[in-house]
C-alpha cells in the first residue's frame, strides 16, 4: 500500500544542498558586488544622480575633415551597447581600443557614411528640462583619442 | 535555546521547502517555458549577428569565445529552445513518457535559453534583464516532472520547488535594493536624485514612452522622494513574501507598479520580471478553482 500523497517526503539531502548553496552564492554575488554572470552585484541604478553626466562619444571624421557624432540607432542592433564599451575607454589596452575603434569605422563605412579616422571625446553634458522635453548642453569637452585613421 | 533554533530552522525549512500543490508546479513549470520561448522569440539573440570582435566583451561563463558565434548556430540555438518548449507541451499528453520527456525539455531549454542568454550579456555592460526568468526558474531543474494539473494535494515534494522559485526571486530584488543603499545610503531616496534620474531618462537611446509622466514626478521633490522610498521598500521588503505570504499582493502590485513605471519614465524593458514575478507569486490553479467553482485545495501551511 503507497503512502498518502501529504506525507511524501521532499527534497532529498543532495537537492536541498544544491539549491542551498546556490541560492547562497547568489546572495553572496549580490551582497559583495560579485561580476560573474549570471551571478550579479544586481546595481540597478545604484549610484545617485545629479545634472550634469559624463560619457566618452565617438565621432567620425569625413574627407572633409568634418566631424558627425556616432548614431548607434543609425547602426544596426549589434552596435546597440557600443556606447557602454566606449565608457570604459580609458581603460581598455591598445589593442582593445584598436578594436573597437575598427568596428566603429567598419560600421559607419557599412552603411555608406565615409570615414577618415574616429574620434573618441569625453564630453560632460547638463540636463535641461524644458517644456516637457529633455534637452543637454555641452559644457566640457575634451579630444580623447584619434583612432580607425584611413591613410589612404 | 534549542527549542528556539530548532523552531526557526524548522521555520526555515518550510520556507524553503515547503508543501504546494502539484498544480502550482505544473503552472510554474508550464509558464517559465512559454517566458523562454517569448523572451526568445521577442528579442532573437541572432539580432546581435554579425558583429565585429571589438563589440565582444565576453562573461565569464563563455570567456573562451572571441566573437560572437556564428548567425546560423546561435539561430540553431534559438530553435532549441522553441522545440523543447512545444514538447514539453506536448510530451505532456503522454502518461508513459510525460516525466522523462518534460525534464528532458525543461533542462534543455533552460540550459540553451542561459547560453543564448550570455549573448546579450556581452557587450561590455551587465545585462540584468533575462536574470529573474534564469533564477527564477533555476530551481525547476531538479523538480517532480510527472505533476497533475489536477492534483491538488499539497506535497513538499512537489511544493519545495516553488517555494525556492520564490527565495531566489526575493534574493534577487533584495540585493538590488541593497546596492542602492550600499553604493547611495538614504540619500538615493532623500535627496534629488530620483528628480535627476528621471529627467535624464536613458541617457542613450530612445525617449521614454510617457516622458510628461517622469517630469511631472521629477518637478516635485516630495513625490521624487517618496517613489524613492516605494522603490527601495519594495526591492528591500521583497523577501516578506517568504515569512508572510498575505504580503504577496501588495508585492505584486508593487512589482508591477514598479517595472511599467520604469518602461514608461525611464524607458527601461524590465516586463519579464514582472512576468515572473505574477507566475510565482501567485497560485493560480487556487485562482483556476475560485473561478470554476472547484473546491479549493487546503491551504499550504
Amino acid at each position: 500500500m503507497s503512502e498518502p500523497r501529504r506525507s511524501r517526503p521532499g527534497p532529498t539531502a543532495l537537492v536541498r544542498a544544491i539549491v542551498v548553496l546556490v541560492l547562497t552564492m547568489l546572495l553572496v554575488a549580490g551582497i559583495a558586488t560579485i561580476e560573474l554572470w549570471p551571478f550579479t552585484g544586481w546595481r540597478l541604478y545604484s549610484n545617485t544622480k545629479g545634472p550634469t553626466s559624463g560619457s566618452y562619444f565617438a565621432y567620425r571624421v569625413d574627407r572633409t575633415g568634418e566631424e558627425h557624432v556616432v548614431d548607434y540607432h543609425d547602426l544596426p542592433y549589434a552596435y546597440a551597447r557600443a556606447p557602454y564599451i566606449l565608457d570604459k575607454f580609458p581603460r581598455l589596452d591598445g589593442e582593445k581600443r584598436d578594436a573597437l575603434c575598427s568596428a566603429l569605422a567598419q560600421g559607419e563605412r557599412e552603411e555608406g557614411r565615409p570615414v577618415a579616422a574616429i574620434r573618441v571625446y569625453w564630453e560632460r553634458r547638463r540636463v535641461v528640462p524644458v517644456d516637457g522635453e529633455r534637452r543637454t548642453k555641452l559644457f566640457e569637452r575634451e579630444l580623447y583619442a584619434t583612432c580607425a585613421q584611413d591613410d589612404r | 535555546m534549542t527549542s528556539v533554533v530548532r523552531s526557526i530552522g524548522r521555520k526555515l525549512d518550510d520556507v524553503m521547502f515547503g508543501a504546494e500543490t502539484p498544480a502550482r508546479l505544473l503552472v510554474l513549470q508550464g509558464g517559465f517555458m512559454v517566458f523562454f520561448a517569448a523572451r526568445t522569440l521577442v528579442e532573437p539573440p541572432h539580432r546581435l549577428t554579425p558583429q565585429p570582435p571589438g563589440l565582444f566583451r565576453p562573461v565569464p561563463m563563455i570567456e573562451f569565445l572571441d566573437r560572437m558565434p556564428p548567425r546560423s548556430l546561435v539561430i540553431a540555438g534559438e530553435a532549441v529552445v522553441v522545440l523543447a518548449v512545444l514538447a514539453w507541451f506536448l510530451v505532456g499528453r503522454s502518461p508513459r513518457w510525460r516525466a522523462r520527456g518534460r525534464r528532458i525539455a525543461y533542462v534543455s531549454a533552460w540550459i540553451v535559453f542561459v547560453l543564448l542568454a550570455t549573448l546579450p550579456a556581452s557587450r561590455g555592460k551587465i545585462w540584468h534583464r533575462d536574470l529573474l526568468l534564469i533564477w527564477g526558474s533555476a530551481p525547476l531543474l531538479l523538480a517532480p516532472t510527472d505533476a497533475s494539473f489536477n492534483d491538488r494535494t499539497p506535497s513538499r515534494r512537489t511544493g519545495w520547488p516553488v517555494r525556492s522559485s520564490l527565495a531566489f526571486l526575493a534574493v534577487a530584488y533584495f540585493c538590488t535594493g541593497f546596492q542602492k543603499l550600499r553604493a547611495s545610503g538614504l540619500e538615493w531616496i532623500f535627496s534629488d536624485n530620483l528628480q535627476w534620474a528621471l529627467y535624464w531618462g536613458r541617457v542613450r537611446g530612445d525617449p521614454p514612452p510617457w516622458r510628461e509622466l517622469a517630469f511631472f514626478i521629477a518637478d516635485r521633490p516630495w513625490l521624487s522622494q517618496l517613489s524613492a522610498a516605494f522603490i527601495v521598500a519594495f526591492e528591500v521588503g521583497f523577501f516578506l513574501v517568504l515569512f508572510f505570504p498575505k504580503t504577496r499582493l501588495v508585492f505584486l502590485l508593487g512589482a508591477w507598479a514598479f517595472h511599467v513605471g520604469t518602461y514608461l519614465m525611464l524607458g527601461l524593458d524590465y516586463w519579464f520580471y514582472a512576468f515572473v514575478v505574477t507566475l510565482v507569486l501567485v497560485d493560480w490553479p487556487r485562482v483556476a478553482d475560485r473561478f470554476t467553482g472547484r473546491t479549493p485545495a487546503p491551504q499550504p501551511t
